[in-house]
């Protein structure tokens, strides 16, 4: 067990700690199998490969030849067998068979002790059975499944491929089926390259008993070999846990990129290549306007086209990401289908330390990697959002699944806007002591869609901090109830012309999208729902291509829901008091009467205690009937 | 909308859901209700009568269990706003919006009448519709 946890996870540790797991507490027998229990097999699968050992062992099946060395051989064989199998039976680890042996594992519980069952039961005739059972099946299955990734070459073998193949060992091997599965997959692993042996057993046999902690496996062992037990249980997993991702094959990345394409089509990314922004019509991102005159020469349309993408494409693009560390408290190891709200909030939350800390000016250069004090700001700006449980990742996808959980949201559940909003707003609270780069920022949320300059300016003169203070101000709200009433439209697109603007966190119906400015009709978009590997953002320099999209989209502007929530970004009260004025006129313009949210003098508690008064109307209230036993109404 | 057109929603309405969940307009016709506002008006005729009622497809926010409120035409749309929250029991970060006619009440200093004035229905009441925020996934 030592050489195993020094080794780097591979399938074959895997497989070897859960063996280990699945011995009980008897020492004798656990000394016995672990470490070794990879090369016993190996041997002895070698010895039921070479076609003599039956032969020799057991020649015509029936006789009682008297041979010394013969009964010694079948001793040490039936040992060998008794003692793999036997472990196996006692985990009641044939109810791993998943899909193809329901059947099997019913008929097993019933059976008291198994183990003992099937050492009973284990006589020459049996052992001769399954040796031959065994040996045929195997090599038939392994030829079969080397085939079938040869010819497809393509795909690794699917769930039901593999299932199928189990089924069929089911029908050729006797009462055995379960264990002469397995050892084929044994088998089959010992003969095959990594990524693929791993994926076959995995998918020959998902859903084991979760592991219990044995002294001789570590916790990082365990947690490893959890997630990829996790991941082999979902039909879209990843194949091969983390070693996979370490070190990808060639044919490994074309799984991965076969798993993202199917779940692009799953969540419904937008698979259009290419959108088409003309530069007739105004670009507006973020407060910046990208716009040529009625007879501007088209290589001026060509610059400012290209200044445009290069302006879009140093936004921070967070989409979900598969095979990070397991989400605490659930099983997921992936947010494919339920974090999009999340990156759309970590989306505007980076583009806010974008601002505060590099710039709206800032531009990213792929290709030099831009100047390296910047480069390093940058880079931190994603490691804080990054997937893993490490204290550093303090905006990322594990630490807003904490936050939501203490206001009662699970990890897997969708998000609103709102509930967003005030997880940020937490998750900056505790992260302002951990990082004194961030001491200097404070996250506001309004309350009914009101926000009080009493409590703003209060965070914008906070003295607890170096210098003043800037403030990301988010303002939940909610334009209609079906749809988005088109009064309301001329006044969001002009709010994201404000140079305050950090964008909005909105979407179509379910489908969350981060709004990044407009053009005409349509809002330009940066979509999460889009499948891609986990970077380690804990190593020094880490790939930073795949957190920048090149692509814009676009979502006409009536199709958005209800339902989003507006960042703006002060750096200073008098940022702030020019932003109020702005928004406060823009709301005047277009939606006068009907505002999209509201500015109140003073703070929340005064206006809370000011309610107080209004107990009384609660007191007095009387029910009065106006026609109808029904109709009782409340009287204020 | 032609008040027509309105019934005949409102009958397919209820043809399709149970009555407790269909809508104040749809359980009682035209007739009825202005019946109703008759009888408000006599007897308190200072009162503007408003009905609350939650949005369909709201799932996180409970319904009401009274939907129908005579309120002093000088009470605030946030004095209101917090009647009605306190009412449900809801905390001040649950989101919670009261749209009337699709449009949001953000202007929380307007007074109960002024709104009255610009969006009560043909019938003489004030609907409004309370929801909280959409999901995404």
């Amino acid at each position: 067990m030592n050489q195993l946890s020094s080794n780097p996870p591979s399938d074959t540790q895997w497989r070897d700690v859960s063996l280990e797991e699945s011995t009980d507490g008897d020492p004798r027998r656990r000394a016995s199998t672990n470490a070794s229990n990879l090369s016993q097999l190996e041997s002895s699968w070698e010895e039921v490969n070479t076609s003599h050992v039956p032969a020799m062992l057991f020649p015509g099946g029936k006789s009682r030849s008297s041979s010394r060395s013969r009964d010694r051989t079948k001793k040490k064989f039936k040992l060998k067998f008794a003692n793999f199998f036997g472990r196996h039976e006692h985990h009641g680890a044939p109810a791993a068979e998943g899909a193809s042996s329901s059947a099997i594992s019913t008929e097993e519980k019933k059976e008291p002790r198994a183990e003992d069952v099937f050492y009973e039961s284990l006589t020459e005739e049996r052992a001769d059975d399954i040796l031959e059972g065994t040996n045929k099946v195997a090599v038939d299955f392994l030829k079969e499944a080397q085939q079938d990734i040869v010819s497809s070459n393509t795909s690794f073998p699917s769930p039901l491929q593999s299932t199928s193949v189990a089924h069929r060992f089911r029908l050729t091997a006797s009462e055995s089926e379960a264990k002469t599965g397995r050892t084929t997959a044994q088998a089959l692993s010992l003969g095959m390259p990594r990524g693929r042996s791993t994926s076959l057993i995995m998918t020959t046999m998902p859903g084991k008993k979760t592991a219990t902690a044995s002294p001789l496996i570590s916790k990082k062992d365990l947690i490893a070999k959890k997630n990829k037990r996790v991941l082999s249980n979902r039909s879209i997993g990843i194949v091969g846990g983390e070693d996979f991702i370490m070190n990808p094959t060639k044919s490994d990345k074309f799984v991965s990129y076969l798993h993202t394409q199917w779940n692009n089509v799953r969540y419904g990314f937008n698979v259009k290549p290419k959108v088409h922004l003309s530069m007739k019509s105004p670009i507006w991102l973020l407060g910046h306007c990208y716009t040529v005159g009625n007879d501007g020469s088209d290589e001026e349309k060509f610059r400012l086209h290209d200044e445009f993408l290069a302006d879009f494409n140093s936004r921070i693009w967070f989409t979900y990401r598969r095979a990070f560390p397991l989400l605490a408290g659930s099983s997921l190891t992936s947010d494919c289908g339920w974090g999009c709200m999340l990156r759309s909030g970590q989306m505007m939350l980076a583009q806010a330390l974008v601002v505060h800390f590099l710039g709206r000016d800032w531009r990213w250069n792929a290709k030099d990697n831009g100047r390296r004090d910047k480069d390093a700001f940058h880079r931190q700006l994603i490691r804080w959002c990054g997937d893993n449980h490490h204290h550093d990742q303090l905006f990322g996808l594990h630490k807003l699944v904490t936050v939501g959980q203490k206001n009662g949201k699970r990890a897997g559940q969708w998000y609103g806007p709102a509930s967003l909003a005030f997880m940020l707003q937490k998750a900056m609270i505790m992260a302002r002591p951990a990082n004194p780069l961030l001491r200097r920022m404070h996250v506001y949320v309004s309350r009914d869609s009101t926000i009080f300059k009493g409590d703003a300016v209060e965070l914008l003169k906070d003295n607890g901090c170096d210098g003043d203070p800037a403030l990301i101000i988010l303002i939940p709200i909610r334009l209609g109830t079906e749809k988005i009433n088109p009064l309301y439209i001329p006044c969001m697109k002009d709010l994201l012309t404000l140079k305050y603007s950090i964008g909005v966190i909105g979407g179509r119906p379910s489908h969350s999208l981060y709004f990044v400015g407009w053009q005409n009709n349509d809002f330009i978009t940066l979509d999460p729902h889009f499948c891609q590997e986990t970077v380690d953002v804990t190593e020094r320099t880490f790939n930073l291509s795949s957190f920048h999209c090149s692509a814009p989209q676009k979502l006409q502007i009536s199709r958005m829901d209800p339902s989003c929530t507006l960042g703006f970004y002060c750096k200073n009260v008098t940022e702030f008091d020019e932003f109020c004025q702005t928004a406060t006129e823009i709301q005047s313009i277009h939606c006068k009467g009907f505002p999209v949210f509201t500015f109140s003098e003073g703070r929340l508690l005064d206006y809370e205690h000011g309610e107080l008064d209004l107990q009384s109307f609660e007191v007095d209230e009387k029910s009065f009937t106006a026609g109808g036993a029904e109709s009782d109404y409340v009287v204020l | 909308m032609s008040p027509a057109f309105k019934e005949r929603i409102c009958s397919s309405n209820k043809s399709k859901s149970a009555i407790p969940h269909s809508t104040f307009k749809c359980r009682k016709s035209l007739e009825l209700r202005k019946e109703e506002m008759k009888n408000i008006r006599r007897d308190h005729p200072m009162k503007i009568p408003v009905i609350v009622e939650r949005f369909h497809k709201e799932t996180s926010l409970p319904q009401l269990e009274k939907e129908k409120y005579l309120v002093p035409a000088e009470v605030t749309m946030s004095q209101f706003v917090s009647i009605i929250r306190t009412r449900m029991a809801l905390t001040s970060s649950q989101a919670f919006y009261l749209i009337i006619n699709n449009k949001s009440m953000a202007c929380m200093s307007k007074s109960m009448g002024e709104i009255y004035r610009e969006e009560r229905d043909d019938d003489g009441f004030l609907y409004m519709v309370y929801a909280s925020q959409e999901m995404f996934g």
